[in-house]
């Protein structure tokens, strides 16, 4: 799912009291709203909140090394048909092992299943798509509109809020965690 | 309306019906009377437009989808808002990162027509309220070349005091 830049270009104007455009041109916005996907998705990495995950499949070719996704920000983990791999710093890898450099992951020849954290792609105009998901559209907005009216430590403070909200979404089976919460379970 | 009928309503204006004041005919060589009229009406043209522009009048938004070394159109008045585009002279230079089109439409104000762009049958597209504050204005630029005190003119047209040239600076 990914968010309709129009739509969000849409609210921040309605935010601003600029619907027509006189005041701010399309492109501020859509500046302001990359500057906001960059700075959640780098904030959501640091903190390794599981939101900002992607997997995607990679193949080694026989070469021995692959690009890695142009989006990749920092590895979660990589998985081969013996199970995951393990990092080391020496190079060609042997089985089971990896190594990143740069832009370039090197892992023996083989297909893995990888999982990393992402940042959203740069959009460009109001036809482009935000890779971002749809549940994630209120934050956008408001980190956008701090940005874009030069207020780094507000957009700061909704990331944090954002990540809070969004740290344990991928998990089930909490049920009332009573009065005292710690670590998410009961006391 | 056509420029006839502009220059009729300054007539108007100016109590000027019978064309005494400003005879009919003239041209550009020898610009009195009606030409003269004409060339006060692209002046107030002129001047509505860019106050206008800088109020924010959205009538006068117009879209350009250019690239680098496209010309900047002839009405171009001021850019809307902060786009990623450089002028020089009056050619357009895009910040392109990316290098890929289409460009992303440039926005800006653009200059009415002026009165003369139209032949005397032909309508000019303004709206009424266009027509009536540029006759005005033109109207006191005629009045004005007869050094009539127009300063209670302008205001009333909300162009503020005209300075007394010798008042202290």
């Amino acid at each position: 799912m990914a968010i309709p830049v129009v739509r969000l270009v849409k609210s921040l104007r309605y935010a601003l009291k600029d619907m027509q455009g006189i005041k701010y041109s399309d492109y501020e916005l859509v500046e302001s709203i990359n500057q906001a996907a960059s700075l959640l998705y780098g904030r959501l990495s640091e903190r390794y909140v599981y939101a900002a995950q992607k997997k995607a499949v990679l193949n080694i070719p026989s070469t021995g090394y692959a690009p890695l996704p142009n989006d990749f920000v920092r590895i979660h983990q990589i998985v081969g048909d013996d199970g995951e791999l393990i990092p080391t710093t020496k190079l060609p890898a042997v089985e089971g092992t990896y190594r990143i450099i740069n832009d370039t992951i090197y892992a023996t020849p083989a297909m893995y299943s990888l999982e990393y954290y992402y940042v959203p792609n740069r959009v460009r105009d109001l036809g482009d798509n935000l890779d971002v998901p749809l549940s994630m559209e209120a934050y956008i907005q408001q980190i956008s509109l701090a940005m874009f009216g030069n207020n780094p430590a507000l957009a700061e403070q909704i990331v944090q809020q954002c990540s809070q909200t969004l740290a344990v979404r991928e998990l089930s089976h909490f049920t009332d965690a009573g009065p005292v919460q710690v670590l998410g379970g009961k006391i | 309306m056509t420029p006839a009928q502009m220059v009729a309503m300054v007539r108007r204006f100016i109590s000027d019906e019978q064309a005494t004041g400003f005879s009919t005919g003239g041209n550009m060589e020898q610009p009195e009377g009606t030409q003269e009229l004409l060339t006060y009406l692209d002046r107030a043209v002129d001047d509505y437009s860019k106050r206008q522009a800088a109020l924010g009048d959205v009538r006068l938004l117009k879209t350009i989808t250019g690239s680098s070394g496209t010309m900047l159109p002839p009405d171009f008045l001021m850019l809307c808002g902060t786009v990623p585009v450089s002028v020089e002279g009056r050619v357009l230079r895009y910040y392109d990162d990316e290098g890929t089109m289409p460009y992303m439409p440039v926005r800006y104000f653009a200059r009415l027509p002026y009165v003369t762009d139209y032949g005397d049958t032909q309508n000019i597209p303004y709206q009424r309220d266009q027509e009536m504050s540029i006759c005005a204005l033109a109207a006191i630029y005629a009045l004005n070349k007869h050094e009539f005190n127009v300063s209670q003119d302008l205001m009333l047209l909300g162009y503020g005091a005209v300075n007394n040239a010798n008042a202290e600076q």
